[in-house]
C-alpha cells in the first residue's frame, strides 16, 4: 500500500492511488449489486439477501478505514464507532423479533 | 460574594450565573442551582401526589389530573434533574480532577447548560395546555391521543437529550486529552471514571429515545402511522425504543452517584479505597451490560415469551460489577478512621437504601417475581430507593462535599446532621411501606385505592412530610452559609484529589500552573504523602 | 474579568500519547451517537418491513434513479477525500475545486432525492398513507437532511478555505467535515441496501 509519512504529527497517509482504487471498487461494487437486484444476473432470493448485507458491510467498511482514515489512526476511533454498531444490530434484531 | 472577589473589591459575581459563561465552574453552578429548582418542583408535584394518597378515594385530584401530576413528576425529577445535576458535578469537578484549565469544548459546554432552562419551561408549560399523561414512559396508544402538552413533552425531553450528549462528548474528550502530568488512566479519580462510563452510555442510548420522540411526534403532529394499530402500527415498538434508552438512563443517574460515593468514602475514612481497579472495571462493565437488559420492563407487555430470559439473565449478571462496589466500599470503611461528618452521613445512608434499592431489583430481575409484582407499588419502592435512597442520597454527599470548594465557605455542620437525619428518616418513613403495598397488590398510578392499602398509604405520606419539610435546613444552610459562612481555606476535608490543591473556589484557570501528580488519589496513610500533604 | 481560558490545552500531551486529536475525538464521539439515531429509525423501518410488508408500495420504488443518486453520493465522498488529500499537500486551489465539485454533486444527490420522493406522492406513497411510508420517508427524509446539513458545512469551509484558513499544518476543519461526509455517505450505503436492494 503506497503511503507518505506526515512530519509534524508522523501519522501515515494513504497516496491518491489507494482513493482511486478504493472508488474504483466502491462503483464496481455498486454496478454489480444493481445488477443482481434488477436480475441481470439470475440468482435466487434466498442468496441475494446476505450477498447485499455483506457487500454494504464491506463497501461501508472501506469508506471508514480508507476515507476516513480509520485504518491509519488509533484504534480508539474504530472502538468508537464499531461498539455501537454492535449494540444497534443487536437491539434492531431484538426489535423486529419481540 | 465569592471570597476572591470580595477580596479584590469586585462588584457581586452572581451575574455572571444568568449569562452565557464559558468557564465549566460557573457553568457547573449554573446547572447545580437550576436542577435543584426542577428537585424541589418535583418533590412539590409529589407532595400533591401523597396528599391526594393519603386515604382512599380521589378527593383532592381526579384520574386525568392524578395522570398529569404522576408523569410530570417522574419526567421532572429524571429529565430536569437527577440526570443533569450528575453533569453539573462533572462540569465542576473533573477539569479540577484531572489538572485541566476547562473543559475540552467550553463553548459547546455552555450550550448544554442553556439547553436546559427553555427545556424546562416548555415542560412545565405543558400544564397549561393540557400537561403530558401518559406517565413518564409515554406509552402508546395511550400518549398518541394525549392533549398538546404531551407533544410539547416530547419538544423538551428533545432538547435536554441533547444537552446530555453534548455533555457527553465534552466529558469523554476532556477525559482523553487534557489529563495532568502523571495521571494515566489507573491514577484518575473514581469520580471520572464514573463519567467515564456513564457518558458511553449517554452517547449510544439517548439517540435512540430522540429516534424513538421523533417518530411519537410525527405520529402526532403529521399524522404518521408507526403507532397506529390500525394500520400495522406496534406499541411493542415504543416499549423497546424506549427502555432501550431508558433502562441505560437508571445507570446514567446512578453511576455519577457511584463515583461521588468513591470520592467521599476514602476521605472520611482516613483510608485508601478498597479495590481502585476492581470499581474503575466495574462502572465500565455496568455500562456496557447496562445496555443490553432493558426488555426487563416488558416482561408482561406481551413481548415473545422466549425472548426474556436473557434479559433475566443481563440483568442479573449486572448485580455482580454493583455488589463488587459496594463490598469494596464496606471494606475501605472497615477499620477506617471515620469522621462522620455531614457528606459521610449521606454516604452511609446511601449504602443502606441503595443495598435496599439494589436488592429488591434482583428480585424483579427474576420474571416469574416480576409477573406478580410488574406495575405494582413493589416496582415504585424499588425505584425511588435507588433513586431517592440511591442518587439523592449521593447527590447531597457531594454538595455537602464540595460546597467549601465551591463556594470557599464552610456550610453549618449540626443544621447538616439535621438535614441528613430528617432526610434519612423521612425517606424510609416513606418507602419502605410502599413494598408492603406492592406485595398486598396495590397496583402503580392510581389515584384511589382498596382499603387493604390504607395503612401503608398512611405512613409514606407521613414519611413524605418529614421529607420534604427536610429540604428546609439544607436550603436555609447553603444559602446562608454561601452568604457568610466561615472561609474554609484550600482543603477543609484534608483530601489528596487534585481539585483540593487549589484555592476555595479556584481561581479562573483552575491552578496557578499545571498540577505535576507525585501520589495517587486514594493514598490515605501513606508517611511519605503524610508529610508532603500535611494530612493525617 | 481575567483571562478566562477558553480553548483546549493538553499541556502534558495526554491526549497525544493515545494518538487522539481533541476535534476528531468529539467528531468520532458525535458520530457515534448518530449511528444510534439513524438505528433508532433504521430498526422502525426493519421492524415494519418484516411485521407489515407492503409489497404493493415496495414495488413502487424506481431502483434505477435511486442507483445513480447513489453513484452520486460515492462520488461526492470521493471528491471530498481528494481535497483533504490536496490541503495535506499545501494546494489551497484543489481543495477550493473539490469542496465546490462536493457541493454539486450534493445537490444533485438531494435534487434525485426530491424527484423521488414527488414521483411516488403522486403514485400514492405518501408519509401517511401506510406504515411502510412513514418509515421510508422519515429514514430517507433524516438522511436527506443530514445531506443537507452537508452542504451548507461544505458551502463554509469552502468559505475558508477561499479566505485562506487552510494550510498544510492546519487541515483539522476539513478533515472533520469530511468525516461526516463520509458518515452521511456510510449511511446511505446502509440504507439504499436495506431499503432498495433487499
Amino acid at each position: 500500500m503506497s503511503t507518505h509519512v506526515d512530519q509534524p504529527t508522523g501519522e501515515t497517509h494513504p497516496s491518491t492511488r489507494v482513493y482511486v482504487v478504493v472508488f474504483i471498487v466502491l462503483a464496481l461494487m455498486t454496478a454489480v449489486e444493481l445488477a443482481l437486484s434488477m436480475d441481470y444476473f439470475v440468482v435466487p432470493r434466498n442468496l441475494l439477501t446476505p450477498l447485499f448485507l455483506a457487500g454494504a458491510l464491506i463497501k461501508a467498511s472501506l469508506v471508514a478505514a480508507f476515507y476516513m482514515h480509520l485504518k491509519y489512526d488509533t484504534k480508539f476511533y474504530t472502538y468508537i464507532i464499531v461498539i455501537p454498531v454492535i449494540l444497534l444490530i443487536v437491539f434492531a434484531i431484538m426489535a423486529t423479533i419481540s | 460574594m465569592s471570597v476572591q472577589a470580595e477580596a479584590m473589591g469586585q462588584k457581586p459575581t452572581w451575574r455572571k450565573y444568568l449569562s452565557w459563561n464559558t468557564d465549566h465552574k460557573v457553568i457547573g453552578v449554573q446547572y447545580i442551582v437550576t436542577t435543584f429548582l426542577f428537585f424541589v418542583i418535583g418533590g412539590a408535584l409529589a407532595m400533591v401526589i401523597r396528599a391526594e394518597l393519603a386515604q382512599p378515594g380521589s378527593d383532592i385530584v381526579n384520574g386525568v389530573e392524578y395522570n398529569r401530576l404522576l408523569t410530570n413528576h417522574g419526567s421532572v425529577m429524571i429529565f430536569l434533574w437527577i440526570i443533569p445535576i450528575m453533569a453539573g458535578f462533572a462540569n465542576y469537578v473533573l477539569p479540577l480532577m484531572i489538572g485541566a484549565q476547562d473543559m475540552a469544548f467550553p463553548n459547546l459546554n455552555a450550550l448544554s447548560f442553556w439547553l436546559i432552562p427553555p427545556a424546562g419551561i416548555i415542560m412545565m408549560t405543558s400544564f397549561f395546555v393540557g400537561a403530558a399523561e401518559s406517565g413518564w414512559t409515554t406509552y402508546v396508544p395511550l400518549s398518541l391521543t394525549a392533549p398538546f402538552g404531551q407533544t410539547l413533552w416530547a419538544v423538551s425531553v428533545l432538547l435536554l437529550g441533547m444537552s446530555s450528549i453534548i455533555g457527553a462528548v465534552n466529558f469523554v474528550t476532556t477525559t482523553l486529552t487534557m489529563r495532568t502530568k502523571g495521571m494515566g488512566f489507573w491514577d484518575m479519580p473514581l469520580f471520572v471514571w464514573s463519567m467515564l462510563a456513564t457518558s458511553l452510555m449517554i452517547l449510544i442510548a439517548t439517540p435512540m429515545l430522540t429516534a424513538g420522540l421523533v417518530l411519537i411526534a410525527m405520529d402526532r403532529v403529521v399524522g404518521t402511522l408507526f403507532f397506529v394499530v390500525q394500520a400495522g402500527g406496534d406499541p411493542i415498538f415504543w416499549q423497546n425504543i424506549f427502555w432501550f434508552y431508558s433502562h441505560p438512563a437508571v445507570y446514567i443517574m446512578i453511576l455519577p452517584a457511584m463515583g461521588i460515593i468513591s470520592e467521599v468514602i476514602p476521605v472520611f475514612s482516613r483510608k485508601p479505597i478498597f479495590g481502585y481497579k476492581a470499581i474503575a472495571i466495574s462502572s465500565m462493565a455496568i455500562s456496557i451490560l447496562g445496555l443490553l437488559v432493558w426488555a426487563h420492563h416488558m416482561f408482561t407487555s406481551g413481548m415473545n415469551p422466549a425472548l426474556r430470559v436473557p434479559y433475566m439473565i443481563t440483568s442479573m449478571i449486572i448485580a455482580v460489577p454493583t455488589g463488587i462496589k459496594i463490598f469494596s466500599w464496606l471494606a475501605t470503611m472497615w477499620d477506617g478512621k471515620l469522621e462522620l461528618k455531614t457528606p459521610m452521613l449521606f454516604a452511609i445512608g446511601f449504602l443502606a437504601m441503595f443495598l435496599i434499592g439494589g436488592l429488591t431489583g434482583i428480585f424483579l430481575a427474576a420474571i416469574p417475581i416480576d409477573l406478580h409484582v410488574h406495575d405494582t407499588y413493589f416496582v415504585v419502592a424499588h425505584l425511588h430507593y435507588v433513586l431517592f435512597g440511591g442518587s439523592v442520597s449521593a447527590v447531597y454527599a457531594g454538595l455537602y462535599y464540595w460546597f467549601p470548594k465551591i463556594t470557599g465557605r464552610k456550610y453549618n455542620e449540626p443544621l447538616g446532621k439535621a438535614h441528613f437525619w430528617m432526610n434519612f428518616i423521612g425517606a424510609n418513613l416513606t418507602y419502605l411501606p410502599l413494598f408492603l403495598a406492592g406485595l398486598l397488590g396495590m397496583p402503580r398510578r392510581v389515584a384511589d385505592y382498596s382499603p387493604e392499602f390504607a395503612t401503608a398509604n398512611m405512613l409514606a405520606t407521613i414519611g413524605a412530610i418529614i421529607l420534604g419539610a427536610s429540604t428546609l435546613p439544607f436550603l436555609y444552610n447553603a444559602i446562608v452559609s454561601w452568604a457568610r459562612g466561615p472561609k474554609a481555606g484550600d482543603n477543609p476535608w484534608r483530601a489528596l484529589t487534585l481539585e483540593w490543591t487549589t484555592t476555595s473556589p479556584p481561581p479562573e484557570n483552575n491552578f496557578d500552573s499545571p498540577p505535576v501528580l507525585t501520589h495517587g488519589p486514594y493514598d490515605y496513610g501513606d508517611p511519605i504523602v503524610q508529610l508532603e500533604n500535611q494530612t493525617s | 474579568m481575567g483571562t478566562h481560558a477558553t480553548g483546549y490545552k493538553d499541556p502534558f500531551n495526554s491526549g497525544k500519547a493515545l494518538g487522539l486529536n481533541h476535534t476528531k475525538l468529539g467528531m468520532w464521539l458525535f458520530l457515534a451517537s448518530e449511528v444510534m439515531f439513524f438505528g433508532g429509525l433504521l430498526s422502525a423501518f426493519l421492524h415494519y418491513r418484516v411485521s407489515a410488508p407492503a409489497p404493493v408500495e415496495d414495488a413502487l420504488l424506481d431502483i434505477t434513479l435511486v442507483g445513480i443518486n447513489t453513484f452520486i453520493l460515492l462520488t461526492s465522498s470521493f471528491t471530498v477525500v481528494l481535497g483533504f488529500g490536496s490541503i495535506q499537500a499545501g494546494n489551497v486551489k484543489r481543495l477550493g475545486f473539490f469542496l465546490g465539485a462536493t457541493i454539486v454533486l450534493g445537490v444533485l444527490f438531494l435534487s434525485g432525492q426530491v424527484y423521488e420522493f414527488y414521483s411516488l406522492t403522486q403514485e400514492g406513497l405518501t408519509l401517511t398513507s401506510s406504515v411502510f411510508g412513514s418509515s421510508f420517508y422519515t429514514l430517507t427524509g433524516f438522511h436527506g437532511l443530514h445531506v443537507f446539513v452537508g452542504i451548507l458545512w461544505a458551502s463554509y469551509v469552502l468559505l475558508g478555505a477561499l479566505r485562506g484558513k487552510y494550510s498544510s499544518e492546519s487541515t483539522i476543519g476539513v478533515e472533520v467535515f469530511g468525516l461526516y461526509w463520509h458518515f452521511v455517505d456510510i449511511v446511505w450505503i446502509v440504507l439504499f441496501t436495506l431499503i432498495y436492494l433487499i
